[in-house]
């Protein structure tokens, strides 16, 4: 269904775009008295063009025009009455909305949890054991570090174990978006990231605290952070257990 | 959300953020690249962002010069140089315009203090708005920001470990060589006689220029120029004294430049006969005239193009090119690799209406691999409008028979692309706002807790605050806009009954929302009664001429000063102000959502489709003659929008890097106001030069031609003459709108954005996109991330600061 919504809107989008293009360039068959006064607004007929943008539609120009060939001209005025492919871009605008609410349909289903609401590989719980990976990696550094005495060890400690959040586990919760917010919804997700982000910022300063060698900072930092950590995991898991 | 705790007491030092080092610093950086920037752009039509390069030197200056910059302090030094800097991108697309237009500016004058004042609230309004989105857009939508995390890279890689500063340091080296060769060309320096016919054969110049360096050469061996020539230079030199007096007649002044006009010598611009004129009055050596700028041929340091890399040679049967590979018609194939971009399409014969063009810009290389996946939606958008909209257009003949399939890019990005791109722009924006409005919620729930910790534990800046400087940069919004509408239209002019020159003393009357002097009292009588002013009886004839001023003859006047009345034209002026002010309140707040957007998403910003966007909106507000107005408030919008942007990359860099997001916004909130003050009087004092110098203020025949600014001028007598395709922007924001109806609701952003945006950019971004995927596909995710994005912050750093040095050698030159 995903596929299919996404190709439809891929093809709405098309025929949007071409059929908005010809909003201004009304066809010279039309009857003379809808074109009659308009402005053109590039030139027209030849090479050498027949008539110049600025001039106005005339009897006599009319005729020099259909006698040329010209098909269309480029106007300064719209009218839906003019427009030749309106009836295109209707299509394309109801296309456009069944693509979109299929599409998003099959988002929805693919990221549902199973009726048996059993525990599954999914970007969902990816994310889940990325915040408990990153939270034991910051429980673990706090209990670990009044053991190492030199200030230097220590911040180096803080820089090697906060890499791997950096690098991995933030990136995972990121990329798990679509599905934390068809878990959580999107007022569920912008409270989980609130308190996640809240965390993450405390150890990336930790980080670049350790990294200048400022090991208090760094630990305050890393204290700083359990609490948003923990609150983002009670939103998390209170939505896992519904 | 969670605070940071106080240092503990007797903590032997603090961890370094905001010192006096780094404003200090950022201050003298801010400044200098702000008025640096600004002559640059005014003279090659873009700018540079002012992060990475504050970052680099604010690296080399903090950590390496004083020995003591942590790498939040570095961030903070490089949020205020940026903030400093940014705004000169809005000023320069704008202001210019004014100068452009015939309008005069000088520190003495009302009119410039009052753009400088709502340029100012223009930057406290776009930091002040963006603020609250801070959660939103970063932490919440987790937008990118491509050259932020580029920024963050950078400030990060003295802890990261050797290996990435390596990394690091190759993209930086790997971007300037491959840039080099671009930037380079942009050095000129004078020609020797004997290599003219290599530059003509490469591309490098004209043959016109070639010939006109022969005959200066000719002059200066025989120490004389022609008579008609002498006589030019000397008009030219009345010309200068007559602007350089302390009271300038405008009528001479008019005089003077239509003699120029009509004394013009085939290939021999006024300045230079007026330099040849002063060189036989023996008050400077012949010699003199060997300058680039007088028109002696500039020779380019060299560049790609000099590889001379052609189409092959294709002939028909009587052994004529074909135009297919020789558009330009000088009976040589084309270049396909020119010192800018590389043209694929040509070389693998692909029609001409499909130009598939690469821009040799390793920033968007990297911005692309930062942005990733996400990226691939801009190069789609690129191929709707590039590679299928503007070929279709084109072979069912909806262009004039004049557009050639070379051109028919060119012709399609103006009459559709640009508006449906802008239009699907809006669309997106509105769609992905409705979208986010749940998060923006949470997001503004979770600052309004913030707000009643204690002061110093808070990490955001509260609202009370925010909407403090929100209401002070609207007070002077309004005032700005009430200055500026109530300026009469004719100030200055004619009296629109008399002819005769208008007078302060008489009392001005308002019509249609547009206020009109008169030269008397007599004057403004007949204006306001509607009665007969008699013009005299010219020679010749028996009858007077008379014109009665009804309504009809009004609405000629105002269609002759090309000033149609707005939709605001009934109210009275300062409720019509204080409406245009919060609309123009509004729509920055609009507009700054979205630049934020596309440059979260994909490190491109929209600046100059949304100034064109609030011309337009203001013109038709306040009426097509309010184009003070218009250029004021479209200033204000475009400072700030882009700083607007620049805050929330800012803050993304700072989120990354662990900083107190409260310790910047008050900063930048701060220290914004200071750029629109430098960029203005940095325009004041070129555009005061160039009037000595060449008798105008800017534009093409001086140094400073301001393209920007001359886009902009070309909409207003556009929006002027009623050629606004409004069912176009229209169509395209239902799409963009529509397009958020799937699972990501900034689809529309994207595409609109790629519609807008010239396809070579595009296309070179969009192969970063591509690397990034393949690399994580083989790779792994987080090994992309891990190296990818040093290596990218290196590409997107090292061709900013290799600009900047080539900009400054150029000033260097003249």
């Amino acid at each position: 269904m995903k596929l299919i919504g996404s190709l439809v809107v891929i093809a709405s989008l098309v025929f949007g775009v071409l059929s908005a293009a010809t909003a201004y360039l009304p066809k010279l068959s039309l009857p003379d008295e809808r074109l009659l006064g308009l402005t053109l607004n590039a030139p027209a007929g030849g090479p050498p063009p027949i008539a110049r943008a600025g001039d106005t539609l005339t009897p006599e120009l009319l005729a020099t025009l259909r006698a040329d060939g010209v098909e269309r001209v480029r106007v300064k005025e719209f009218a839906f009455t003019r427009w030749s492919h309106s009836y295109w871009f209707v299509l394309a605008v109801l296309g456009l909305t069944a693509g979109g609410v299929a599409v998003k349909q099959a988002a929805k289903m693919q990221y549902a949890p199973s009726a048996a609401g059993e525990r599954r590989e999914s970007p969902a719980s990816a994310a889940r054991d990325a915040l408990a990976r990153t939270r034991e990696i910051a429980s673990a550094l706090a209990a670990e570090l009044p053991a190492i005495a030199d200030e230097h060890d220590r911040c180096r400690t803080i820089v090697h174990r906060l890499d791997e959040v950096q690098r991995q586990h933030a990136l995972t919760i990121v990329e798990a978006k679509p599905a934390l917010i068809a878990a959580l919804g999107m007022g569920g997700f912008a409270e989980f990231m609130d308190h996640f982000s809240a965390g993450e910022r405390n150890l990336n300063r930790a980080w670049s605290a350790a990294a200048d060698n400022h090991a208090p900072e760094a630990e305050r930092s890393l204290a700083a952070a359990h609490e948003p950590l923990d609150k983002a995991a009670e939103r998390l898991g209170a939505e896992a257990t519904r | 959300m969670s605070s940071q705790p106080s240092p503990p007491p007797g903590s032997p030092r603090p961890y370094r953020e905001v010192t006096l080092a780094a404003i200090v610093f950022a201050m003298v950086i801010g400044l200098v690249m702000n008025a640096s920037i600004t002559y640059a752009g005014l003279k090659i039509g873009f700018t540079l962002g002012g992060s990475a390069i504050a970052a680099v030197l604010g690296f080399g200056v903090l950590r390496g010069l004083l020995r003591r910059g942590t790498i939040l302090e570095t961030n903070i030094a490089q949020t205020i140089a940026s903030a400093v800097n940014t705004s000169n991108s809005g000023v320069i697309f704008t202001v210019p315009v004014l100068l452009l237009l015939g309008f005069t500016l000088s520190w003495d004058q009302l009119d410039f203090w009052l753009i400088t004042v709502a340029c100012m609230a223009g930057a406290v309004l776009g930091a002040a708005f963006i603020i609250p989105l801070r959660k939103q857009m970063i932490e919440i939508e987790r937008l990118r920001f491509p050259s932020a995390m580029g920024v963050a890279a950078i400030l990060k890689s003295p802890g990261a470990g050797t290996k990435k500063s390596i990394v690091l340091l190759a993209g930086i080296a790997l971007s300037a060589l491959i840039y080099l060769p671009v930037g380079l060309p942009g050095i000129r320096l004078p020609a020797s006689l004997d290599r003219l016919d290599s530059l003509v054969e490469r591309e490098r110049i004209a043959p016109a220029d070639a010939e006109r360096t022969r005959m200066i050469a000719g002059w200066i061996e025989r120490g004389s120029a022609p008579d008609e020539v002498i006589s030019l230079g000397r008009i030219e030199a009345e010309l200068l004294d007559a602007i350089e007096t302390d009271e300038p007649d405008e009528a001479s002044i008019a005089a003077l430049r239509a003699s120029v006009r009509e004394a013009a010598v085939p290939n021999v611009s006024a300045r230079l006969a007026h330099a040849a004129l002063l060189a036989s009055e023996g008050e400077q050596p012949w010699d003199s005239l060997r300058k680039v700028d007088l028109g002696w041929a500039g020779s380019p340091l060299p560049g790609y193009q000099d590889l001379n890399i052609r189409l092959p040679v294709r002939t028909d049967d009587e052994g004529k090119l074909l135009a297919k590979v020789d558009h330009n018609g000088d009976n040589r194939p084309d270049l396909v690799l020119t010192d800018d971009r590389i043209s694929l399409g040509r070389i693998l014969g692909l029609p001409d209406e499909f130009q598939l063009v690469f821009a040799i810009a390793p920033f968007a290389l990297g911005a692309g691999f930062i942005t990733g996946r996400a990226g691939l939606m801009v190069l789609a958008g690129g191929i709707l409008a590039y590679f299928v909209l503007t070929p279709i257009a084109f072979r069912l003949g909806w262009m004039p028979a004049s557009i050639t399939p070379a051109t028919a890019p060119g012709y399609g990005f103006g009459a559709f692309n640009r508006p449906l791109g802008i239009g699907l722009l809006l669309g997106g924006a509105m769609m992905g706002i409705i979208a986010a409005l749940p998060a923006m919620r949470a997001a503004l729930k979770s600052i309004a807790v913030a707000s009643r910790m204690p002061r110093g534990s808070r990490d955001e800046l509260g609202l009370k605050v925010l909407l403090a400087a929100i209401a002070g940069a609207l007070l002077l919004l309004f005032v700005a806009a009430d200055f500026e509408g109530n300026r009469p239209l004719n100030e200055g002019k004619p009296c629109p009954v008399s002819g005769l020159k208008v007078s302060d003393e008489v009392e001005p009357a308002t019509y249609k929302g547009y206020v009109i002097q008169f030269a008397s009292e007599r004057a403004a009588e007949v204006w306001r009664t509607g009665g007969t002013w008699d013009l005299g009886t010219p020679t010749g004839m028996n009858e007077p001429i008379r014109t009665v001023w009804n309504e009809e003859q009004k609405d000629k006047y105002l269609a002759s000063m090309n000033a149609r009345p707005g939709a605001l034209a009934a109210l009275p002026s300062h409720l019509r102000a204080a409406v245009i002010a919060i609309v123009g309140a509004l729509w920055i707040w609009f507009a700054g959502i979205i630049i934020a957007q596309c440059t979260g998403m994909t490190d491109w910003s929209p600046i100059s489709g949304m100034a064109l966007l609030t011309v337009v909106i203001v013109m038709l507000l306040a009426g097509t003659g309010a184009v003070l107005s218009a250029v004021l408030l479209g200033a204000a919008l475009c400072v700030a929008i882009t700083l607007a942007a620049d805050m929330m990359a800012d803050l993304r860099t700072g989120h990354l890097v662990g900083a107190r997001p409260v310790k910047q916004q008050i900063l930048e909130l701060c220290v914004v106001p200071i750029g629109p003050v430098v960029c203005m009087f940095t325009v004041l004092l070129i555009a005061a030069v160039n009037v000595k110098t060449y008798g105008v203020a800017l534009g093409p025949e001086t140094p400073t031609s301001a393209p920007q600014a001359q886009a902009l001028q070309a909409i207003i007598t556009g929006v002027q003459g009623g050629e606004i395709p409004f069912a176009l922007y229209g169509c395209g924001a239902l799409l963009g709108a529509l397009l958020g109806l799937g699972a990501f609701s900034g689809l529309g952003v994207l595409v609109g954005l790629s519609m807008y945006l010239p396809f070579f950019y595009i296309a070179t971004y969009g192969i970063g996109c591509l690397a990034n995927m393949a690399l994580a596909k083989i790779k792994g995710r987080a090994w992309a991330e891990e190296w990818g994005v040093p290596f990218c912050a290196g590409l997107i750093v090292g061709e900013s600061v290799l600009q900047l040095a080539i900009n400054c050698v150029v000033l260097a030159l003249g």
